[in-house]
């Protein structure tokens, strides 16, 4: 305790001086929680709406495997010697016991039946193909938040309903309680428009219809197979590991929606480095900058050291002093650094709306983040403070004193 | 009389290619309650021989003994400890910290000892000594708040905090008047005779020296 007073009243007694040394602190955390912030903020709405009409993970049958025209024992040499085949889709039909194998999964939030088959919806003259997507909506609500997209009716699939996009029910001109024709190879209907959603994605607001399961599963004639289970989990990043464990479960080939947007995850991680650079380079400036200070501040006070150890300081309580001193500093330049990139944040918020008033930068700082981001200075005025205090505990007193 | 400090054959020089030995070879015991001087030109070794004897420094050859405890093999911070709870330094320049008041200043070798805050016990302490040296109104005074004799007077407050056995005072009255020196050297007294403590006191000043119970006078390195 003794060695924290005695730092924190030299660090008082030199106000200007360690009213600079926290400012600049200071600005160096408000830059790191700033870009942390506007970085995490961007990066977590693009996979929020990457995520927002995709599953987390996808299990389908296996397709079939492409047979070669080759056979075996042929010794002749055929170029183009494989065929990709038929590449007909393949049905799950004991989705049943599949879905409540999957839920007994750790991880897994929400499993869902899927059926996708192509349409064509008509409303007088206009007809537009459309891909027919045969869900139970409370089940598919889990795994795709529709509800909360829904711009014109409800999220609800009863009887010989549907619910379709913005821009297509712009195109046919239709608003929830409209009827319009839904019509395939096998089968076609009129279907009761029940809401409206704008699923932030132009071809999606296009093309998607959502139709109860078993409308699409008598549209495509068939009796209770679905094409896919679609997955929510509690950890998106942990997808992939799950998808696995899905496979080995259900022997259904599983895919995460990282592995269907690995070139989205790439740029997120670049970006996430070169954020993670630029803090580093902020934090080394900060860490120069106590350095010096606390420098000066030892050639400043040799004196006063000397006396100190005259009268019995060990010199490791020196060095705790200047230590402290440059934790002190990385700690309060810190907090203060932290209501300031937070201040920058809202402003930037404030200046850059869309015109409908939203943020176009959403800006997410996490309580945890500020905390990692206190730590971390604290630790780097400690590390720089380690110059300083061993020049400090190299003062000699009998040279110095008299 | 029992002898506080003890040094034998202390030798002390400098440099690395070219050695000048500043100390040839000192004798010096300095029992406990005496008020001794040391005089000396200057460049005479008189403060690397209080730099010794208070363990500020280590001789080249020769021992020292504390109440007949050699020191040589003691780590740094041991000497330290030991310089903390036996010696008291009272320097030409008063060496106050700045950043605290008289009363913390008095308080900082007990405070340092312990690695703790102030406790009451050393609040009481520290009021009583700066009392008796007079400064019982400035206790809460910064350094740069009060004048040079004053300065004085905490410093040697302090230098009575851990209740030394021996007080090295180097030119305790170099830097004050003549009627501020008079006051600081009574009172210096005043602390050998009525607490025993011994003190060794350098000065320049002659009339310093012979109110002292002994002088001890260094010629080029040797006492004489």
């Amino acid at each position: 305790m003794f060695e924290i007073m005695v730092a924190v009243r030299y660090l008082i007694d030199e106000k200007k001086q360690t009213a600079f040394i926290i400012l600049a602190c200071a600005v160096g955390v408000a830059v790191m929680v700033f870009l942390y912030g506007l970085i995490s903020g961007l990066q977590a709405s693009l996979i929020d709406r990457t995520l927002g009409s995709q599953p987390h993970i996808v299990s389908n049958a296996h397709k079939e495997k492409p047979r070669s025209i080759v056979r075996s024992d042929d010794k002749t040499t055929v170029i183009g010697s494989e065929s990709r085949g038929f590449d007909r889709p393949q049905y799950i039909l004991d989705w049943k016991q599949k879905i409540s194998s999957i839920e007994n999964i750790d991880g897994i939030v929400a499993a869902a039946p899927h059926l996708r088959g192509a349409a064509l919806v008509k409303r007088g003259d206009i007809a537009r193909s459309v891909m027919m997507n045969g869900v139970d909506a409370e089940s598919f609500g889990r795994i795709i938040p529709v509800k909360k997209k829904i711009i014109k009716g409800k999220w609800d699939l009863p009887g010989v309903s549907i619910v379709i996009g913005k821009t297509l029910a712009d195109d046919l001109g239709v608003v929830p309680g409209d009827r319009i024709q839904l019509s395939t190879a096998v089968a076609s209907d009129f279907f009761t428009v029940t809401g409206v959603f704008d699923l932030g994605s132009n071809q999606i607001n296009d093309n998607w219809v959502f139709v109860p399961l078993n409308s699409a599963q008598s549209f495509m004639a068939l009796e209770g197979e679905i094409n896919s289970i679609d997955m929510k989990v509690d950890s998106i990043f942990s997808s992939s590991k799950i998808a696995r464990t899905v496979e080995k479960r259900t022997s259904l080939q599983s895919l995460s929606w990282m592995e269907t947007n690995s070139q989205l995850l790439i740029a997120l991680r670049s970006q996430s480095s070169s954020s993670y650079m630029i803090q580093f380079f902020v934090m080394v400036a900060v860490a120069l900058g106590i350095a010096s200070v606390l420098i000066v501040s030892v050639v400043q006070k040799r004196r006063e050291i000397a006396i100190m150890l005259a009268f019995g300081t060990a010199r490791r309580q020196i060095v705790k002093i200047f230590l402290y001193q440059g934790a002190i500093v990385g700690f309060t330049g810190s907090v203060i650094g932290s209501v300031m990139g937070t201040a920058l944040a809202e402003f930037f918020r404030s200046i850059s709306r869309n015109p409908d008033g939203t943020p176009q930068f959403p800006i997410e700082i996490e309580p945890l983040t500020y905390m990692i981001m206190i730590l971390i200075a604290t630790l780097v005025g400690l590390v720089s403070a380690a110059m300083p205090a061993k020049q400090a505990s190299k003062v000699d007193p009998a040279t110095v004193i008299h | 009389m029992e002898t506080v400090i003890s040094l034998r054959n202390i030798k002390k020089s400098y440099g690395d290619k070219v050695k000048t030995e500043v100390l040839h070879g000192i004798d010096l015991d300095i029992s406990k309650g005496e008020f001794c001087a040391l005089v000396g030109q200057s460049g005479s070794g008189k403060t690397t021989l209080l730099n010794i004897m208070g363990l500020l420094d280590k001789p080249t050859s020769g021992t020292i003994a504390l109440f007949g405890k050699q020191i040589e093999n003691a780590s740094i911070d041991e000497i330290a400890a030991i310089r903390g709870r036996t010696i008291g330094f009272v320097f030409q320049f008063h060496h106050l910290i700045g950043a605290f008041n008289a009363l913390e200043n008095v308080m900082m070798p007990m405070m340092a000892a312990t690695g703790g805050l102030a406790t009451k016990a050393m609040k009481e302490r520290a009021r009583y000594l700066l009392d008796a040296v007079g400064m019982s109104d400035r206790l809460t005074y910064k350094p740069d708040e009060i004048s040079g004799g004053q300065r004085q007077r905490v410093s040697i407050a302090r230098a009575l905090s851990m209740d030394p056995k021996i007080i090295l005072a180097d030119e305790p009255t170099g830097n004050l008047d003549t009627a501020m020196s008079n006051e600081v050297f009574s009172l210096l007294r005043k602390i050998n005779s009525e607490q025993k403590t011994s003190f060794l006191i350098v000065t320049h000043d002659t009339k310093v020296a012979s109110s002292c119970d002994r002088t001890v006078e260094i010629v080029d390195g040797k006492l004489v």
